[in-house]
Order: C-alpha cells, then sequence, then structure tokens
C-alpha cells in the first residue's frame, strides 16, 4: 500500500471535516452559548484542520495511481480518524473521556445515533452530567452534523468537492457506498457523487422546511431532519422524537426515514420526472413490503395494550390508529436503522419486540444511507436459497437469481453469501465480547451487538430506547465503535485492512 | 432479373436453387471459395470470392446493373452495409437478413430505409413464429398464418383413436363447420393427395386445414377430443433460434426449461434473457439429464442446436422417454425430405427454408408469389390474383374446380377473407390462396393469367 498516498488524501478528508466544523462558530454563536464554547469550538476546528494540513504536508510531492489497497485504506482510515478528530469538540468543550468522545463521534459518523449522554454520565473533572440540556447548541449541532457527513459518506463527499481525488475513484467509491451492486447515475464517479449529494441536501432542506413549518424551533428542525435523512438518530431531546408528542412531527419523519432507506439513485430519477419509478424497483417493492407487514402485525398487537411514550407518559388501552401512530414510526425507525423513537418499544409485548430486533439486521435499501445487511441482500439470500432448494431436484441446473429481471452473477452471489456469514459471525462475537467486558444479560449484549452493527442505535434491555449507552466499561464501548465501523463499510472494506497481504503486496 | 446474392451459406444456396431459372441471372459472393465452387457445379450462376461488404467487389459482381440484391451472411452488419453499396448504385430491391430488429426505432425515425433496405428478413424470428404455431395444440404440425387476419392454414396429423379417422368428407357430422373450412391438401405416406368428397380420412393423416381460427379450433377438438394445449416445454440448445423461442415462450406463459450441453453458453443465455428460465447444464443425449428435466412429462420437446444429426438424435431419444411432442430444427437442404418420413418426430422446422420463404414473398410474378414454403411435403402455399382478365374471374368456384389442378383454400377480398363455398364468385382484385407443388403451379397460374393467343403452355 502506497501510505503516504493515503496519508494525504486522509489529510485532505480531515481539512474538509475541519472545514465543516468551522460552521458550528457560529451556530453557536447565534443560539447565545458561552463565549467559552464558541471559543472552544473553534479552537476544536483549527486543531482538525491543523492536523489535516500537517498531514498533507509530510506527505507531499507524493503521486501515485490509486489501487484496490489504497482505496480500502483511504476509505477505513479516513472513517476512523474523522472519528477520532471530530470528537475533539466533545472532549474540549464538554470535557468528555476521550472514550465516551471517541464512542460518540462514531456513533455520530455511522449514522448509528447509540448515545453515552444522560444523567449518569460522568465527565474529566469527575462530574456528572444532567444530559443532553448540558450539551451547548453549538455541540448539539456538531453532534447532528456528523450524522449528516456520514450518512452519504464523508468520501463520497470528498469526491463531489475535491477534484483531485477524481482519479480511480471507482475504488473509493465502491468500498464506502452500500448495497451488494452499485449503479452509477453518470459516467464520472466525480458527479455522481454530487448527484447524489445534491438529491440528499435538497431532501434534508424539505424536511428542516416542513417540520419548522409545523412548529418546531429552527434549530431542532434542522438537526432533527439532519439525523433523519442519515438515519442517524441523534436527537435534540433526551426523549428523542417522543418529546415532542406531536402527530405532525411524527408523520414528517416516519416519511423522511423512509426516504432515507430507499435507494438515492431512484430518488434522483423520480426527480427527475419518473414517477412511479421507485415501484419498478424490486429491492423498493421489498422494503416496501415488509415495512407494511411489519407496521400491520405489531399494529394488531399493540392495540389494546398499554404503551409508554418516551417521554413518560402512559397511554391506557391504545385504539388502532393510536397503534398505528406508534408502530409505523418505530418499524420504519427501525428498518431504516435512525433509531428514533416515540414509544419505549422495550416494554412492547415480545413478538413486537422481536420483529423489531428482526428488522435490524434488514436494514435499508442498498444506496442509502441506511445500515443493516440491506433489502436487497436478504431478497437475493432468499432467492438464492430457493434455488439451492431446487437445486436438489435438478441437479445440473444453472444458477438463475434474478434481481430487477438482471441475472446475478455468481461472484456477487457468493460474496452476499459470505457477508451473510461474516454479518452473523461478527454479531455473535461481539456479543460475545460484550459479556466479557461487563454487560450483564443476553439481550442487552445481542441486542447492543447488532444495533451497533446495523448502525441502528437503541436496543432492547438496558439499551432501551429510554436509555443510553453511558454505562457502559470503557472497552465495552471501543468494542461497540469498531462494530458500528464495520458495519457501516459493509464489513469487507475493514477487513481488508487485516490481511497480511494488504500491507505487504 | 439480375440478382446479386451474398453469402452462399444454407441460405444463400437455397436461394440460389431456387432463383435459379431462365430468366434470372444471379451472382453469388462469399467469402468461402469452397463452398462457391460447389454452388457452380451445379447451378448455371456467376460466383466471386470476396468480402460482401466490399464497395469493388460488389462492383465487380455487377451491383451497377442489378434489379434485386439479397443480403444473406451471417453476419448483420455486412447485410447492412451491403445494402447501403447497392442503393448508392440505385439497385431497385434490397433484401436484408438480420438476426433482430433492434437496429432501427421508428419512434427516432431511424428506419431500414434510411439505411437503404426495402426488405428485411428475419429467419430465426419466422421460424420460432412458425414453431409457435405448431405448439398451440398437440395435434397441429404445421401452421401458416396471415398477418391482419384471422386466416390460417394448419396441418393436423389425425390421431390414433380420433372419431375424424374414417370419416368421408362428406358424411361429416357438423356441415355448418364443414362450410366453414376448406381441406386443402392430405399428406398420407408422405405423398400429397388433393381430397374431394369422397376422401376418407385415415389415421396418420396429416391433413391441411384452411379457415378461420375459431373454426380450425373447433375442428381440432373435434378431432381429438382429449387434446390438452401445451404447457411445459424442453428445449436443447441455447443457439440463437433456442434463445429467441424460450425467452418468447416464456413471455406467453409457457412452463419452458432448456438443456444446454455448455455451462458457459447457457450462463450467457441467462445474462441476455430477461425472463426467469431453468437451464439444465447437460448432455442432451444423456438419459439422466433427460429424466432430470422431466422429459416423460413434457408436452414438447424442440431440439434447437445447431447440429442436425444431434437434433434429429435427441428428438428421437426424448420421444423413446415420453416426450409428448418433439419439434426438431434442420439445416442441412437433405434432412429436411427425410424429417417427415422419421416416425419419432412430430414436426421438424428449417430456419433455412423459412429464409427463402420470407425472400420468396417479396419476389414473384404479377399473378402468383410464394406465401409460404411448407415444411412437411415439398408444396407451397401460393398467392395468387385475380385480374378482370383472368380467365377464372366471374366463375363460381363449384363450376370451375374440377378443372384445377389444386383446391383453392382461402379467398380474400378488400383484405376480408370470404367463406369459400361453391357458391362464391370470384371477383376481379381478388386474392386466392392455394397450396400447390412447384409443378402443377404453372398449370395453375395459366387460370390466373390473361389468355395468350401464341401460348405454348396452354
Amino acid at each position: 500500500m502506497n501510505i503516504k498516498l493515503v496519508v494525504r488524501v486522509v489529510g485532505s478528508l480531515l481539512i474538509v471535516i475541519g472545514l465543516v466544523m468551522l460552521t458550528s462558530v457560529p451556530v453557536s454563536w447565534v443560539m447565545g452559548d458561552s463565549h467559552t464554547v464558541t471559543f472552544r469550538l473553534f479552537t476544536s476546528s483549527a486543531i482538525v484542520i491543523a492536523f489535516g494540513g500537517l498531514a498533507r504536508y509530510f506527505a507531499r510531492g507524493c503521486s501515485g495511481v490509486f489501487g484496490f489497497r489504497e482505496g480500502f485504506g483511504i476509505v477505513t482510515f479516513g472513517w476512523l480518524f474523522a472519528s477520532i478528530f471530530g470528537a475533539i469538540p466533545f472532549v474540549l468543550v464538554s470535557l468528555f473521556k476521550w472514550y465516551d468522545a471517541f464512542f460518540e463521534t462514531m456513533s455520530g459518523f455511522t449514522t448509528t445515533g447509540a448515545s453515552v449522554i444522560d444523567n449518569t454520565l460522568t465527565l474529566m473533572t469527575g462530574a456528572t452530567l444532567n444530559g443532553l440540556q448540558d450539551i451547548p447548541y453549538g455541540l448539539l449541532y456538531w453532534r447532528s452534523l456528523t450524522h449528516w457527513l456520514g450518512g452519504m459518506g464523508i468520501v463520497v463527499l470528498s469526491l463531489a468537492i475535491l477534484p483531485s481525488l477524481g482519479i480511480s475513484a471507482h475504488q473509493l467509491y465502491n468500498a464506502e457506498v452500500p448495497g451488494p451492486t452499485q449503479d452509477q447515475i453518470t459516467p464520472k464517479i466525480a458527479s455522481s457523487a454530487k448527484i447524489l449529494w445534491g438529491v440528499y441536501v435538497f431532501l434534508t432542506v424539505v424536511q428542516a422546511v416542513l417540520l419548522w413549518g409545523g412548529g418546531m424551533s429552527l434549530f431542532d428542525s434542522w438537526c432533527t431532519a439532519f439525523g433523519t435523512m442519515a438515519t442517524g438518530g441523534f436527537s435534540t431531546q433526551q426523549a428523542s422524537i417522543g418529546a415532542y408528542n406531536n402527530i405532525y412531527f411524527d408523520i414528517v419523519i416516519t416519511f423522511f426515514m423512509f426516504l432515507a432507506g430507499a435507494n438515492f439513485v431512484l430518488h434522483y430519477r423520480f426527480l427527475r420526472g419518473k414517477s412511479l419509478f421507485h415501484f419498478k424497483d424490486e429491492e423498493f417493492r421489498f422494503y416496501f413490503l415488509v415495512t407494511i407487514i411489519s407496521i400491520f402485525s405489531i399494529t394488531l398487537f399493540l392495540s389494546g395494550k398499554n404503551i409508554i411514550i418516551t417521554a413518560g407518559i402512559e397511554c391506557i388501552d391504545v385504539g388502532f390508529w393510536e397503534s398505528l401512530r406508534y408502530s409505523s414510526f418505530q418499524v420504519v425507525s427501525i428498518l431504516t436503522t435512525t433509531g428514533f423513537s416515540t414509544a419505549d418499544f422495550n416494554l412492547w409485548p415480545a413478538y413486537c419486540a422481536l420483529l423489531l430486533l428482526c428488522l435490524m439486521f434488514v436494514g435499508g435499501c442498498g444506496g442509502s444511507t441506511a445500515g443493516g445487511m440491506k433489502n436487497s441482500r436478504i431478497l437475493l439470500l432468499i432467492k438464492y436459497a430457493v434455488f439451492q432448494i431446487e437445486r436438489r431436484l435438478f441437479v445440473r441446473s444453472l444458477p438463475n437469481v434474478r434481481l430487477n429481471k438482471h441475472k446475478i452473477d455468481s461472484v456477487v452471489l457468493n460474496r452476499t453469501v459470505c457477508f451473510f456469514f461474516i454479518f452473523m459471525f461478527a454479531f455473535v462475537f461481539f456479543s460475545l465480547l460484550l459479556c466479557c467486558f461487563g454487560v450483564g444479560d443476553i439481550v442487552t449484549a445481542m441486542s447492543a451487538s447488532i444495533a451497533s452493527l446495523g448502525n441502528i442505535g437503541p436496543g432492547l434491555g438496558k439499551v432501551g430506547p429510554t436509555l443510553t449507552y453511558g454505562w457502559m466499561t470503557p472497552p465495552a464501548k471501543i468494542i461497540l465503535a469498531i462494530e458500528m465501523l464495520l458495519g457501516r463499510l459493509e464489513l469487507y472494506t475493514v477487513l481488508v485492512i487485516f490481511l497480511p497481504t494488504f500491507w505487504r503486496r | 432479373m439480375n440478382i446479386v446474392l451474398l453469402g452462399a451459406g444454407e441460405v444463400g444456396k437455397q436461394l440460389a436453387y431456387t432463383l435459379c431459372n431462365k430468366d434470372n441471372n444471379i451472382v453469388v459472393v462469399d467469402f468461402s471459395i469452397k463452398l462457391l465452387n460447389r454452388l457452380k457445379d451445379k447451378l448455371d450462376v456467376m460466383t466471386l470470392h470476396g468480402d460482401c461488404a466490399n464497395f469493388n467487389v460488389l462492383a465487380d459482381a455487377g451491383i451497377r446493373n442489378a434489379d434485386l440484391l439479397i443480403a444473406t451472411t451471417g453476419d448483420d452488419a455486412t447485410n447492412i452495409l451491403a445494402c447501403q453499396i447497392a442503393k448508392h448504385f440505385n439497385v431497385k430491391k434490397t433484401v436484408c437478413r438480420l438476426t433482430s430488429n433492434d437496429y432501427f426505432s421508428e419512434k427516432h425515425g431511424y428506419t431500414p430505409a434510411s439505411l437503404g433496405i426495402d426488405h428485411l428478413i428475419f429467419p430465426e424470428d419466422e421460424c420460432v413464429q412458425r414453431i409457435i404455431g405448431a405448439l398451440e395444440y398437440d395435434i397441429i404440425v404445421e401452421k401458416v398464418a396471415y398477418k391482419h387476419s384471422k386466416a390460417q392454414i394448419t396441418a393436423i396429423r389425425i390421431p390414433r383413436s380420433s372419431p375424424l379417422s374414417g370419416i368421408r368428407i362428406l358424411d361429416f357430422p357438423d356441415p355448418l363447420l364443414l362450410a366453414k373450412i376448406r381441406f386443402s391438401v392430405i399428406i398420407r405416406d408422405q405423398k400429397l393427395i388433393m381430397p374431394h368428397g369422397d376422401t376418407i380420412f385415415a389415421v396418420g393423416d396429416e391433413v391441411y386445414v384452411a379457415g378461420d381460427k375459431d373454426s380450425i379450433d373447433s375442428l381440432i377438438s373435434f378431432a381429438d377430443p382429449h387434446c390438452t394445449p401445451v404447457k411445459n416445454i424442453i428445449i436443447v440448445g441455447a443457439t440463437r433460434i433456442g434463445k429467441k423461442l424460450a425467452g418468447r415462450l416464456i413471455a406467453l406463459g409457457y412452463n419452458v426449461r432448456l438443456i444446454e450441453e455448455s455451462a458457459k453458453k447457457g450462463e450467457e443465455l441467462l445474462d441476455e434473457l430477461s425472463e426467469k428460465l431453468m437451464v439444465i447444464n447437460g448432455d442432451p443425449t444423456d438419459g439422466d439429464v433427460l429424466n432430470e428435466v422431466g422429459v416423460n412429462v413434457c408436452d414438447a420437446f424442440i431440439s434447437t442446436s445447431n447440429d442436425d444429426e444431434e437434433n434429429i438424435l435427441t428428438c428421437i431419444l426424448a420421444k423413446k422417454r415420453g416426450a409428448q411432442k418433439v419439434i426438431t430444427i434442420t439445416n442441412k437442404a437433405e434432412y429436411v425430405d427425410i424429417v417427415p418420413g422419421i416416425s419419432g418426430i412430430d414436426c421438424g422446422f428449417s430456419p433455412r427454408l423459412v429464409a427463402v420463404n420470407s425472400v420468396l414473398s417479396f419476389l414473384g410474378t404479377e399473378t402468383a408469389k410464394v406465401h409460404a414454403i411448407l415444411q412437411r411435403a415439398a408444396a407451397y402455399v401460393y398467392e395468387l390474383n385475380v385480374k378482370p382478365s383472368s380467365p377464372i374471374c366471374g366463375k363460381k368456384i363449384s363450376d370451375y374446380e374440377r378443372t384445377l389442378p389444386v383446391i383453392l383454400s382461402l379467398v380474400f377480398r378488400d383484405g376480408k377473407m370470404m367463406p369459400v363455398t361453391g357458391e362464391l364468385e370470384l371477383k376481379a382484385e381478388d386474392k386466392v390462396a392455394a397450396i400447390a407443388t412447384p409443378q402443377n403451379i404453372k398449370r395453375l397460374e395459366q387460370h390466373f393469367k390473361k389468355k395468350k393467343l401464341f401460348d405454348l403452355n396452354a
């Protein structure tokens, strides 16, 4: 691997992140944070930019062609260093311990939305935080912004704005954009990246305006839009979206979460005037079906039960419509791996809670901002399984698995099957590891593991929607942060770093 | 007529044989000296060795004075280019053989005419169409359809214990149905018989019936009361025809499986096709493979590989193993004649014959032209035009029929099908369809031509 080249590109990446971080300074100033907070935010950005500049300086003058190795190296280390340097404001402004800050930032960039911030979190000074209300606005903004940057991908963002990365950009693009296969919209990757970001920005603005128009404060509506379109899950309220207890907000956020979980190429084609284009896509139809079936089965189960919403209010003996309201929000939030919550689904009947846990494995669509295994992979696996069963009878038949009428190459099929294996293996392995490092019960360990690997955020048990990850031991937090990175970059990109031949050539 | 024929392959050879007569001067161009020499030994044609898409070669072939260019090489691009060159020399008519219609788009104004092509022929497509026609019912062995009309000429083989066997045509139990259809030709023991009122149907007869689709369907359900529509189909070979056939049949709702010996070709087929198709990778002459694909429960078995011998043997094997109806593709002209005589094979189709067929349907004289070449016998479906000066014009069919060597099967007036009964009076501008052999078409044509004063043939 050409290490100097990787260092140089990661340096550029850090400069981009530092510049974006700088926008939190005016936000902090306008929202009326104390001057020390604003100044420390400025210092943080300066540090990030300086480190980026230094990296570029040390690796100056190097040139070369991107190979597979450099592509994987840039994406993996880019994300890792983005999370390390993105954590600086948490340490400087709110005096987080380094691992808490790292966990929070990694959770932000990978759009997981798992938080450590609650009223038990101890800071560097030994004092305890009172929860989200203690976090200054500038930092809250940066926290939501990490989601938004990570959602469409920081490397894809860099591809869109840095022309120097344009050469051999395929390596980078394929290493970061989720899904088993990527379809390209334009001949140039850089222009494809621009288009995807354009759609992303457009949808975010529309959602923020809709929320603001519905009565949410301007600051909250932007932060919520960032969290929604990135399928992140950080909210500005400790009780998440349930704190507003507003049907209009629930509907708008559900709708946009659903959009964010679908392939952005479809949105682009739709915006270009191809109406009903979404339903021509097999993956989208599957995604839609999974959503509808889950919502209605949970709605039926919940009708007549008591629901406790995250703000602490208890609704007794809910009717169909109220049940539909909470179940649809929760299903879409979990399936798209956003992780917002309006109701405490940890207390729901076993069927509902377990179904939500299963949906965590499925995730959104390929080419979206969502995590999980992706609907297209599940669909491919189902079809491949049917084929393998059929093959017991027709031993000599050729594999004929089709997605959108196109035959899927057996190379892709094998990679998908292997992806499933690694995903499940990682899930089990990290669950075990969590139990070694202080997680006391099985439900919590397993749900925390999948909630991080699938980039969802809240799980069940002690990491339920009303609780946080703040109580976990430092090693457990680091393990979960690694899981988030693995999940966001879809395993292969990160795992390839651990091959000896990756470094040796 | 001066004809330039490009390609001396099976299609070119057939065309040369068919078109070579005292009126036509034919120049055949091909890349292969061997093929050209073989042709020259048999026929009175000029041959030229060279690239069919080469301007100078075509100029040498005398394209300046040609009336007709037929581009039938196996390469689409060569054929299209040759037609363009021909139009540059103002050749009156160009015929281009293509494998698919995807080269053109009406919507974008990119038509064959803009490339200098007057007529397109798609031998593979038409052959596939013919095969599909024969698949509709079990007892159909061939079907000749007419575009823009429900009229058709269908050949059915009378199965064992059929109510139709042993029946005299005059005693046909449903006189209303009998009035709507015409029994045109019967093939018995590979001999052509002209049916008349006293003819008695026998088991194994192949009967060509003309009429509209509904009447023929009711005849079929009478002839074979237990007949079930074909549903499960097995195709052998991922060839161009196999590929097209599979795609079309799946779209029509048939249940299709395909056997291909080469895994690579099978994969390519699946990549190209947008339908879900089961491809079994194995040797079609291997009993295990045939069992796996379910040959004993299939309604139709179609062998479309490029090897004629393998096709014939595979079909016989499939029939032995219980395939309901087996259909083979043959390319060699020599085999086309023997396939109807093989008892294990129900139908045979020759893409080359179909190609010749498509070219011939553009040619023809003022009074007669070939509509279709029959695959089961050496006979043609002719289309004849009634002129005001024709001897047959204004006559009732029943009065005239005895003097004709063949049976008039269909009559079209203003593009509409007329019921052909003895009472029908033929008028000018009527189009008449009849099945005839090349020998008796001359005699038939006399009745449509203007009587000449000193006609040697009369």
